[in-house]
């Protein structure tokens, strides 16, 4: 992350970074939700769709683009890149383990898992998708963390682990997909994971989920700074550490969840938003995690809106392009942090 | 002020400390001495609460340990580790979680709590690090400003476990003496250490444990008189004596 700084983020003070930060972001998650909006396969007239919302005509083309497909999309980008990004900022906090992220240890496959068995065989729970996913990704957060907790392994091991999880449960997903080839439309797609098929049916659950979870995780963002001080600091500076351990992670598992609930396995957002908002805003979580929010929806919003127009017409599943970044990003990440341990 | 009654603790099924009784008074530096295993840091971590023992009492200020709210301990005792993971922190930013009990992670914090950390770090010297990101710093600094952390705590009775270890020899005698200053200002200190001669040379009182129990107890004079050192840690023990100053060399014992 040294060269990172070296050339890319000037010397200026923290604080000086922090101000920038807050002005910065908010502002970018504007512009690029905009864009969200304007760009696309189709050409639309802004100002025909806005037209037709203040007469009411509803049947019009580019309205119906602009607010049954657009506005949803975009919003659950937005939804999705903050949610994993706060999820990856408290899974490194509470295991402490800057090579965690949701998708690596396998949070997101626990919560795709759960998904596609709602899909296939618990169809009458349908509505409550984004809650299948959370306690899919509840389940394998606490199985990761009673893991690392009972063995002591060391950080690269339990990420290891994690990762081992996460191919168990996309066989399992697979499985799930072979024995019911018709209840579930495209496996393929969701687990690369796509922001295509998103709507307002699907991101507005997810959504009553995930804003309220990143407003208690703001709220209480100051233990979160010092539990990531480790369990034997946090002890003594009167933290209950097994009981804030859980609640952060059932916390973290709501957040990932409810992406995945619409999003799919969208991978490596948790790892590089927060590595990346760090080295603007430093590891203060209550600067870290509100920033990460229009951060990673920032995040997300670009790489959603490169995906769709980069080859047009044919759109690539946002998915793979964040793989493409976020896998050489993981590299590197287990090289520096190797050479610092 | 420490007081630790009738104290049983026991790994599994598998006794370790039996009956252990122990009072550390306000005003007092008492290093704990031992080999590897001897349970000098379990002794340690049952005293900050977090560690469940299985029978007898621990009395903090004259307070029930067990009955008492961890955050009132936490304003009471403070509790250095042997290690923990470096914080992707400034230190200014980790001396300010020692207020932590105080401040409990509100949001904002308070002004009292910013002149409380602003002071200890110009006592300890270290202002000029204050922006610094821990990760940038050296081990020996690091230490430095953990016991800044410490100091922002401000508790009564302080653990430390092992603090010196992996330090330069300057940078130990410095720590050790920012310990007495604090038992000075009447605090309890309570402090593992593995060599020996700093023991002897620092504390008013040595404890030297072993399997789980105490094995010797007294000041350095009283041990070193007594042959317990030699004893617990099968060396021979010289004694200088330069200008009324006791000087101790730790020979192996062939």
């Amino acid at each position: 992350m040294n060269i990172l700084q070296k050339f890319f983020i000037p010397k200026y003070s923290l604080k000086t970074k922090r101000k920038a930060a807050t002005v910065i972001f908010p502002i970018l998650s504007v512009l690029t939700f905009a864009a969200a909006l304007l760009f696309g396969a189709s050409e639309i007239s802004f100002s025909d769709a806005l037209r037709s919302l203040i007469s009411g005509d509803t049947g019009n083309t580019d309205f119906r683009i602009l607010f049954y497909i657009r506005l949803p999309r975009a919003l659950g980008a937005f939804l999705a890149g903050a949610s994993l990004a706060v999820s990856g900022i408290i899974i490194q906090a509470v295991l402490n383990n800057p090579m965690a992220a949701p998708n690596l240890i396998g949070v997101n496959a626990g919560a795709g898992f759960f998904v596609i068995l709602t899909m296939a065989i618990f169809r009458g729970l349908l509505p409550y998708l984004p809650f299948a996913a959370f306690l899919g990704a509840l389940l394998t957060a606490l199985l990761i963390y009673a893991i690392s907790a009972l063995t002591d392994a060391g950080k690269i091991t339990v990420t290891l682990v994690g990762i081992a999880v996460g191919s168990i449960l996309t066989a399992g997903i697979n499985t799930v997909k072979t024995l019911f080839p018709d209840s579930v439309y495209d496996v393929s797609g969701f687990l690369i994971g796509g922001l295509s098929s998103v709507n307002f049916a699907s991101v507005l659950p997810a959504g009553a989920m995930i804003v309220p979870a990143l407003l208690i995780a703001f709220l209480f963002s100051g233990k979160l700074d010092a539990l990531s001080l480790g369990a034997e600091v946090a002890g003594g500076l009167g933290i209950r550490v097994r009981n804030a351990r859980l609640l952060w992670l059932t916390l973290a598992a709501v957040l990932a969840g409810a992406a995945v609930s619409f999003a799919g396995l969208i991978g490596f957002v948790g790892l590089i938003v927060p590595h990346v908002m760090r080295k603007f805003v430093g590891s203060t979580h209550r600067y870290l995690i509100p920033l990460s929010v229009f951060g990673g929806g920032t995040f997300l919003l670009t790489a959603d809106i490169l995906s769709r127009i980069l080859f047009i017409p044919y759109e690539l599943p946002v998915g793979i392009l964040l793989s493409l970044v976020g896998g050489p990003f993981f590299i590197f990440l287990i090289l520096t942090e190797r050479r610092c341990s | 002020m420490i007081e630790i009654r009738d104290l049983s603790f026991s790994y599994g099924k598998t006794p370790f400390t039996e009956h252990l009784y122990l009072t550390l008074n306000d005003g007092t530096f008492t290093a704990l001495i031992g080999e590897n295993g001897s349970g000098k840091s379990t002794l340690l971590k049952l005293m900050t609460g977090n560690e469940a023992f299985s029978s007898g009492n621990i009395l903090l200020d004259g307070k029930n340990l067990q009955t008492l709210k961890k955050n009132e301990i936490a304003r009471r005792l403070s509790y250095f580790p042997q290690s923990r993971p470096i914080p992707d922190m400034t230190a200014k930013e980790v001396v300010m979680m020692g207020r932590y009990p105080y401040t409990r992670g509100k949001l904002s914090v308070s002004k009292n709590d910013i002149l409380t950390v602003e002071s200890v770090m110009t006592d300890m010297n270290i202002s000029h690090f204050a922006e610094r990101n821990m990760k940038t710093l050296s081990f020996g600094e690091r230490q430095r400003i953990y016991l800044t952390m410490l100091l922002a705590q401000d508790t009564g009775t302080c653990l430390f476990d092992e603090p010196t270890n992996f330090m330069d020899i300057s940078a130990k005698f410095a720590m050790l003496s920012k310990l007495t200053e604090l038992k000075k200002q009447g605090k309890c200190i309570l402090c593992i250490l593995h060599d020996i001669s700093l023991a002897l040379r620092y504390a008013d009182r040595i404890i030297i444990m072993k399997n789980g129990n105490i094995f010797a107890d007294g000041s350095p004079e009283e041990l070193c008189q007594n042959g317990m050192i030699e004893k617990a840690f099968d060396i021979r023990l010289q004694t200088y004596e330069t200008n009324g100053e006791h000087t101790y060399i730790i020979l192996p014992n062939t």
